[in-house]
């Protein structure tokens, strides 16, 4: 099992590694830059197909239909966002990779998470980019878009990197053989990645069909922050409290950082008059 | 089973939509008249004897799906064709955690889309953030530079309102305890007290970055007719036209439907009215509450056309200057002032 | 001129109070004007349109639409084709061919053999109605200059005498009262050809 998903793992990292070099914009443009960009292509869409079949089977067309949509949309949108040629293209693509790891979240049940990954980064940073691309670039593409820097080293050690995860992830799968009864087994079924059999497994927790365990998972049932004693905070919450007691200085320290951040940044565009020659020191 | 029900539940919430929508354009036209000394469409409908012009949303429609589907030849074609599916897209999906009517396990059924969303507000705020993408989309694919302004201006005050948006509604959260609309509507049925009340500032901040996010006057600098013809979507035609349309629409109800949810009571009328607490179940009930809220909704809807004919519009640069250096500062005011009134409330 | 020239005066604008500084108030005054116009039109019958073709529009007597060529008492056309008009035009839309008149006209030389106004061309500025020595062309009142084709826009001259023989009885254009022939009927089906 372990050593079948490991070396479906490297075909997939291999073909889509050779797949996203043949598509990267390379310096050199012959007349095979064309043929090159579609064979890539091919080799890459093998590769997603290969990446699909490691997911799941078909097993139940609501849950698992959705998940593998946004899986492969989520790393072909990535890949399409690398090799485009024009950057307003590669901001979408990204914008595109967002929203499918966003539901990627919603699926696993982590609504504030995808929503506040769609808001900062679909809806705010990706908009800046649009916003700077466009602002810069209006009269087409700048000579350093035209090309990759180093597509081959960036391609390998991308590329084994994701092997490696695969790899890894792959090792996690479980013990599948019997009904999944405690949270701690529907837990390490969840991470498991050869959701083959657990994901099907994993909906003997809920008593109802495959759609409702989907939608309950996409909206868990409390919704109340201040919740009762004793109760499982719901996630928001959750969410709250672990940075404010678990994270405490993190947060604090990632807060002083954005606001040096946005000190920075005002210092930076308001400059302040130069002190002219004569009167040196009075500026301030 | 389940799934067909909520399937007939999403058809019939859109064709609704989409009907208020004409009819919204009718009223609109109509008020833009009344404020301008005119008397406006009336004449659509003189045939068969009905009154006011009722059935020029139906010729605006007809207009709108028989025009031709013009592709000028320098536009960035997919870019171009899908900005409107965008738009119209993202303003419907907002819609889907807006209950317009009392959604619980003991009602007929949930007048919302996606009962029981815990981040209910969020989702709205995250869809309503993508609908930007429409605007710029259109403005850069259309390869103009009216349109091209339209869509930059429209990227930079999207993101500068959201944020004020955001913060205002914040006060309301923690006062409920919940993301949830309907659990925001529940807290101010059991307290007989409307969001206006506990927290005007936030109210106030709201309906202003409501007006912006929106595009609508007198914050359409994105589509300002006489600076920018049209702004991003001068190069669009026929139904391409009419889907930017319909997403403005929807997105002004969806606004309003908000507006209502967390500072106006939802359904709540003090108590004044039997079968709207929310412990009612039973279809009167249900109806009575729909009712309401829809009456309310309206309401909204119509003060913001009120304001759009009264207003004009912001210069760019007072327009950041009023989300940046004005609703940012109070906003987070209004949150600090909200969170410390709470903590000594509270204890 | 220079910046600190004794002769400019310095403006400023007007200090904005607190309250003009928070729009509010302003906002809500220009929502009450908004207001008493949405309500005049909805309940006090307001509104200053005129519903065309079931209410008539009467423009000012110096209003100038269609032109018409008139007649004197003998029904003849009063023009001399002097030309004069042609020359005054500022859109060179009048084409005007002169001939000898008849020995039964012994009041005038000339007589406009053909006469055509390019009604598309012209811009309606009088400047013909001036400069004719006989009055014999005037622009009326006719607002509703419709046509189906660039042909039918090109008026000759019994189109012209037709828009006279339809509009004669406004002579001078009497204000307060609507041509009428004007409405309801384009000028179009004043004559043949």
């Amino acid at each position: 099992m372990m050593t079948k998903y490991s070396i479906l793992a490297a075909l997939i990292a291999a073909l889509g590694g050779l797949g996203a070099y043949l598509m990267l914009p390379h310096k050199r443009k012959g007349t095979r830059a064309g043929l090159a960009y579609k064979a890539g292509a091919q080799a890459a869409v093998l590769a997603l197909v290969l990446f699909a079949a490691l997911l799941s089977p078909l097993a139940d067309f609501v849950a698992t239909t959705f998940f593998d949509l946004f899986a492969v949309a989520a790393v072909a949108s990535a890949l399409l966002m690398v090799t485009a040629r024009d950057p307003v293209h590669s901001a979408l693509w990204f914008a595109s990779v967002v929203l499918s790891t966003g539901g990627l979240f919603l699926l696993a049940g982590a609504s504030f998470l995808a929503a506040g990954t769609i808001i900062v980064y679909a809806g705010a940073i990706i908009v800046t980019f649009l916003f700077v691309i466009m602002l810069a670039q209006m009269e087409g593409r700048a000579v350093y878009d035209r090309a990759a820097h180093s597509p081959g080293p960036a391609t390998v050690s991308c590329f084994v990197l994701l092997w490696c995860l695969l790899a890894s992830i792959a090792t996690l799968s479980t013990d599948t053989s019997g009904p999944i009864e405690t949270r701690e087994q529907q837990f390490r079924a969840e991470t498991s990645f050869s959701r083959i059999e657990s994901l099907v497994e994993r909906f003997r927790l809920h008593k109802h069909s495959a759609m409702l365990t989907v939608i309950d998972q996409a909206s868990p049932a409390t919704n109340r922050i201040h919740g009762g004693e004793g109760a499982e905070k719901p996630q928001v919450a959750g969410i709250g409290g672990s940075l404010y007691t678990d994270h405490l200085i993190t947060a604090g320290l990632s807060g002083v950082l954005l606001f040096v951040a946005l000190v920075g940044a005002i210092v930076i565009t308001n400059p302040r008059p130069r002190p002219q020659a004569t009167g040196r020191g009075q500026a301030i | 089973m389940a799934a067909i029900g909520i399937l007939i539940k999403i058809f019939i919430v859109a064709n609704v939509l989409m009907g208020a929508v004409a009819y919204l354009i009718w009223v609109e036209r109509k008020i833009a008249a009344y404020a301008q000394d005119r008397i406006g469409p009336n004449r659509a409908g003189s045939e068969f004897g009905i009154p006011f012009g009722l059935l020029q949303p139906l010729a605006d429609g007809a207009k709108m799906l028989l025009k031709e589907g013009v592709l000028p030849a320098y536009v960035n074609k997919p870019l171009y064709l899908i900005a409107p599916v965008i738009a119209i897209i993202a303003a419907l999906l907002g819609f889907a955690v807006v209950p317009f009517g009392p959604v619980g396990p003991n009602q007929v059924m949930d007048f919302q889309i996606a009962p029981y969303v815990d981040i209910g507000i969020l989702w709205v705020f995250a869809v309503g953030s993508l609908a930007v993408y429409a605007v710029i989309l259109a403005g850069w694919s259309s390869n103009n530079k009216y349109s091209f302004i339209g869509g930059l201006r429209s990227s930079a005050q999207l993101i500068s309102y959201e944020i004020p948006l955001g913060l205002s509604i914040l006060g309301m959260v923690l006062i409920t305890g919940s993301l949830d609309l309907n659990a925001i509507i529940r807290w101010q049925n059991e307290h007989h007290v409307w969001g206006v009340f506990v927290s005007p500032l936030g109210f106030i901040i709201f309906l202003v970055s409501a007006f912006a996010e929106t595009n609508r006057l007198p914050f359409d600098l994105p589509e300002s007719e006489q600076e920018l013809v049209g702004g991003f979507h001068t190069e669009y035609s026929g139904m391409k036209f009419g889907m930017f349309f319909l997403g403005e629409y929807v997105h002004v109800i969806t606004v309003s439907a908000l507006t209502v949810i967390l500072f106006g009571g939802g359904w709540d009328l003090w108590g004044l009215l039997p079968y709207l607490n929310y412990k009612d179940v039973g279809w009167i009930a249900a109806i009575a509450k729909l009712s309401v809220f829809s009456v309310k909704v309206a309401a909204v809807i119509l003060f913001m056309m009120w304001i759009r004919w009264t207003l004009p519009r912001f210069r760019y640069d007072q327009l950041m200057d009023l989300a940046w250096k004005s609703l940012i500062p109070l906003a987070l005011l209004n949150l600090f002032a909200t969170a410390v009134v709470l903590q000594i409330v509270r204890g | 001129m220079r910046a600190d020239d004794p002769c400019l005066k310095q403006m400023k604008p007007p200090e904005l109070s607190l309250a003009d500084r928070f729009f509010l108030p302003q906002i809500a005054v220009g929502l009450g004007v908004t207001a008493r116009h949405i309500a005049g039109v909805m309940f006090r019958n307001k509104a200053i349109t005129v519903q065309y073709p079931d209410e008539k529009h009467v423009p000012s007597p110096v209003y100038r639409g269609v032109h018409r060529l008139n007649r004197d008492e003998k029904g003849r056309v009063k023009c001399v084709a002097c030309m004069l008009c042609a020359t005054a035009c500022p859109a060179h839309c009048i084409d005007i061919v002169g001939a000898t008149a008849p020995e039964t006209w012994p009041d005038r030389e000339k007589y406009p053999e053909s006469f055509v106004i390019d009604e598309l061309r012209c811009i309606y500025c009088g400047m013909c109605e001036e400069a004719c020595p006989v009055e014999a062309i005037e622009l009326t009142g006719l607002y509703d200059l419709t046509g189906l084709s660039r042909e039918q826009m090109i008026f000759d001259k019994a189109k012209l005498l037709s828009v006279f023989d339809a509009t004669s009885n406004q002579e001078p254009m009497k204000y307060g009262k609507p041509p009428e022939r004007a409405l309801g009927s384009p000028t179009t089906e004043l004559a043949p050809g």
